[in-house]
């Protein structure tokens, strides 16, 4: 057990404190945008000093390494945090996503890794995604082959995001080809540091390079490592894509975020852009800048009223989806209204000054698209949310071996 | 399907929706969201008073009389009633009377004529008419057509101000004036000589909207200052805005039923990923809306500095959006949504109205983005 730092503190004592670590104890980042580039080791470096300070998994239990917290002191945490370099990834999909799936499914080996994230000795990333589906989850191809205690992994992931820093994998795969499309799969935790695994990274329109595919050649899983049971890997899927959802709108207490309001869908180049303007802008542009920012109010507001839903037990888990569809969309307007404004400085310039604003917009769609897409957050509203007909499936019925 | 406002409430916050529920239910047949104004105005007076008794006048009437809402939050408990009675399209002043409520509990020690008329809206006796066509966050200033000035050593108001709702409870106008340097709230007795009122016609068939004329007619001081219209503006923008998005939610229900069991081409309108996927935007749209309303409320008591703001987003957003997405439900419904007989224009109706008082979309948009640009300048 850690020591629980603050479980005495009141929220605004907790804010004073933190503000104050944070000035002498981490880097401050004029944008804080540079995070893409830290590799495992950085992270590694930064979680571990947030852990020394008992910074680090505030609101996850304490048996599992965490401080036991109410999430409006991780929120108070990110929000002090903002103007710092922070290990962002050790969140996303670690402590956000696959620490929740552990807490309710993992065995007691397995949930060993929580503390690990909370200390900065572990990184995960989600291997779910294949070449052949990306939203048809249900259809991976990876094969999980029984070998004495364990299991051989065989197959390729794409669209990992970070797997390149990472050093464990939550990998789904198929257990049993007899079985169905959605009754063969399997969960496995996986040890990405072995010969059997390779990470290749996959340069974006933007020149980014922050998603893997990941290579899987009789890789090593141990006996441990199955979460769930055996063919029981479709209901552990779903179970971690309401975590994604959630988390991915913004509504997880277990990461390190940047998520303020103000700023969190204006990229540094918009702000940049706005404060160049000396004040001068149409009334048409005041009108158009205030609408849209009345939208990012509306969306923390629903973020709020969702999580705190939810967590009462008052909405479905499935009420997640929005929170995923409402931050797709609002990026998707957010980014063309930087655009916008931006003018001809996005498509050329003298300086790289306002072209980052461009480049943004050409990966727009990526925030619809990965995490799952809004046109399967829209299928999932209607259907799971609304009780609306389902749509009919043009699946196999039978063993998934002869499907394909 | 969810159809509250907030859904995680207190039991007393349960409670007091229920009562509502169950009286607005129960006495459904009183009103005529329909009607003009040719309703017994007797029962309406009495069915006013019955609502006074459930809550609907004290959230912000001073604690010495009585007042205060039913949990830590007294915007959202009279926010959870604005919304019952949006989705039923209820009569009566509701944002008038909490707004009169509000600036009561701010007048000065001493006005005998002011505790009359607190005392009687708590009791649902009489209301006032309020200005909520002409007033509003983005306009905390009175029009140029008014002016106060001593005479026969009173104040006395000469001019016009337009933009009032009238109830056939109302004993007077409230509303704010320049004095000298600063704005003053003021009543007005329907009985004094120099008023004339004139309702003109509306949108919506339930509701009336008219202009006070004023020849020398004696102002009785009730609150000072524009931090007092400020917090009465920021009120009334959330409270309206929670009605509102009781009149999508009740269109919302209504079109979701409808699309359940309206077949084409041998099988449900609700099995149709088009319309499905429109669903779902819309589903959004509204508990987006419910969202910012109780960001707005609750922020009155929790954060009270960033309330206008989140007021004026709720404004902006669901001003702009409501109307679409009432549009949606229309279009959904095929021919049948735009007759008479449907209820459909009767929300409609009611929303547009709704989104040209305490300011319009645009104008809200025009203070936030105000802020932006001040913002990146500092």
């Amino acid at each position: 057990m850690p020591e629980l730092r603050w479980k005495d503190s009141t929220p605004d004592r907790f804010r004073r404190d933190v503000r104050l670590w944070f000035s002498q104890n981490m880097s401050s980042l004029e944008d804080g945008w540079g995070y893409f580039e830290q590799d495992n080791d950085r992270l590694r470096e930064l979680v571990a000093r947030l852990y020394d300070a008992g910074l680090s998994g505030l609101c996850i239990p304490s048996q599992y390494g965490g401080q036991d917290l109410d999430p409006v002191y991780q929120r108070i945490l990110n929000a002090e945090a903002l103007d710092y370099e922070m290990p962002w990834f050790v969140g996303n999909p670690g402590l956000g996503i696959i620490a929740p799936l552990l807490m309710q499914h993992g065995t007691g080996h397995q949930l060993g890794h929580i503390r690990k994230m909370i200390q900065g000795k572990t990184v995960f990333v989600q291997l779910m995604s294949e070449p052949t589906g990306g939203s048809d989850m249900a259809g991976a191809r990876m094969r999980a082959d029984p070998d004495g205690d364990g299991w051989k992994l065989n197959g390729q992931k794409i669209w990992s995001s970070g797997a390149w820093r990472s050093n464990w994998g939550l990998v789904l795969a198929r257990t049993d080809w007899t079985q169905p499309k959605h009754a063969g799969l399997g969960m496995f935790l996986v040890d990405l540091e072995q010969d059997g695994v390779e990470v290749r990274r996959i340069v974006m329109a933007d020149g980014s390079d922050e998603f893997c595919e990941v290579f899987f050649t009789d890789a090593v899983v141990t006996g441990a490592g199955l979460v769930g049971s055996r063919n029981a890997g479709w209901e552990m899927a779903q179970t971690l894509l309401n975590y994604e959802r959630q988390a991915v709108g913004g509504g997880s207490p277990y990461v390190f975020e940047r998520r303020d309001v103000n700023r969190g869908v204006t990229t540094p180049g918009f702000r940049r852009l706005l404060k160049a303007r000396s004040g001068q802008f149409s009334t048409t542009e005041v009108k158009e800048l205030g609408a849209s920012e009345a939208e990012v109010a509306v969306a923390a507001a629903l973020i709020e009223w969702v999580t705190r839903g939810v967590a009462n037990g008052k909405l479905p888990p499935i009420a997640g989806s929005m929170l995923r569809l409402n931050s797709g969309l609002l990026t998707e307007k957010r980014l063309g209204l930087a655009l916008k404004f931006a003018g001809k400085q996005a498509a050329f310039s003298s300086s790289e000054e306002h072209l980052d604003i461009g480049a943004s917009f050409l990966v727009r769609q990526a925030s619809s698209i990965g995490g799952g897409t809004v046109e399967m957050q829209r299928n999932l509203i209607s259907e799971r949310l609304l009780g609306m007909p389902r749509e009919h499936g043009g699946d196999h019925k039978g063993p998934y071996r002869d499907a394909i | 399907m969810t159809t509250l406002l907030e859904p995680s409430l207190s039991p007393d916050q349960e409670l007091l929706v229920e009562s509502t529920r169950r009286f607005l239910n129960d006495t459904r047949g009183s009103w005529e969201p329909r009607g003009t104004f040719s309703v017994d105005l007797d029962h309406q007076a009495r069915w006013w008073r019955e609502g006074a008794e459930l809550g609907w006048t004290s959230m912000f009437a001073a604690k010495e009389r009585g007042g205060g809402g039913v949990s830590q939050y007294p915007l959202l408990d009279a926010c959870l009633l604005a919304y019952e009675r949006g989705r039923q399209l209820a009569p009566g002043p509701f944002v008038g009377s909490a707004v009169a409520a509000l600036l009561y509990t701010r007048a000065e020690d001493g006005q005998p004529q002011t505790d009359v008329l607190a005392r009687e809206n708590l009791a649902g006796i009489s209301t006032v008419a309020v200005p909520l066509a002409s007033m509003g966050l983005h306009r905390l200033y009175p029009g140029p057509d008014i002016e106060m000035r001593n005479a026969g050593g009173r104040s006395r108001l000469f001019g016009r101000q337009s933009g009032f709702m009238f109830s056939s409870t109302d004993t007077g106008v409230l509303f704010p004036v320049a004095e000298g340097e600063q704005t003053i709230w003021v009543f007005v007795d329907r009985g004094d000589s120099g008023i004339l009122v004139e309702p003109g016609s509306s949108l919506d068939l339930q509701l009336e909207f008219g202009t006070a004329t004023f020849e020398g007619a004696a102002a009785v001081p009730v609150a000072r200052g524009d931090e007092v219209t400020r917090h009465a503006s920021t009120l009334a923008t959330v409270l309206l805005c929670s009605e509102t998005v009781g009149l999508m939610a009740q269109m919302f229900d209504v079109t979701s039923t409808w699309l359940m069991e309206r077949r084409s081409f041998g099988r449900p309108l609700a099995s149709y990923q088009a319309l499905k996927h429109r669903w779902a935007d819309v589903r959004l749209l509204l508990d987006s809306s419910r969202a910012i309303v109780v960001a707005g409320a609750r922020a009155w008591s929790d954060d009270p500095a960033s309330a206008p703001r989140l007021a004026s987003a709720a404004k902006s957003y669901i001003s702009r959006n409501s109307l679409e997405m009432l549009q949606e439900c229309v279009q959904l419904h095929g021919g049948i949504g735009v007759t008479w007989e449907h209820d459909l224009h009767v929300y409609l109706r009611r929303a547009v109205v709704n989104s040209q008082l305490l300011g319009e979309a645009e104008a809200h948009a025009k203070v936030l983005g105000g802020e932006v640009v001040a913002e990146a300048s500092s």
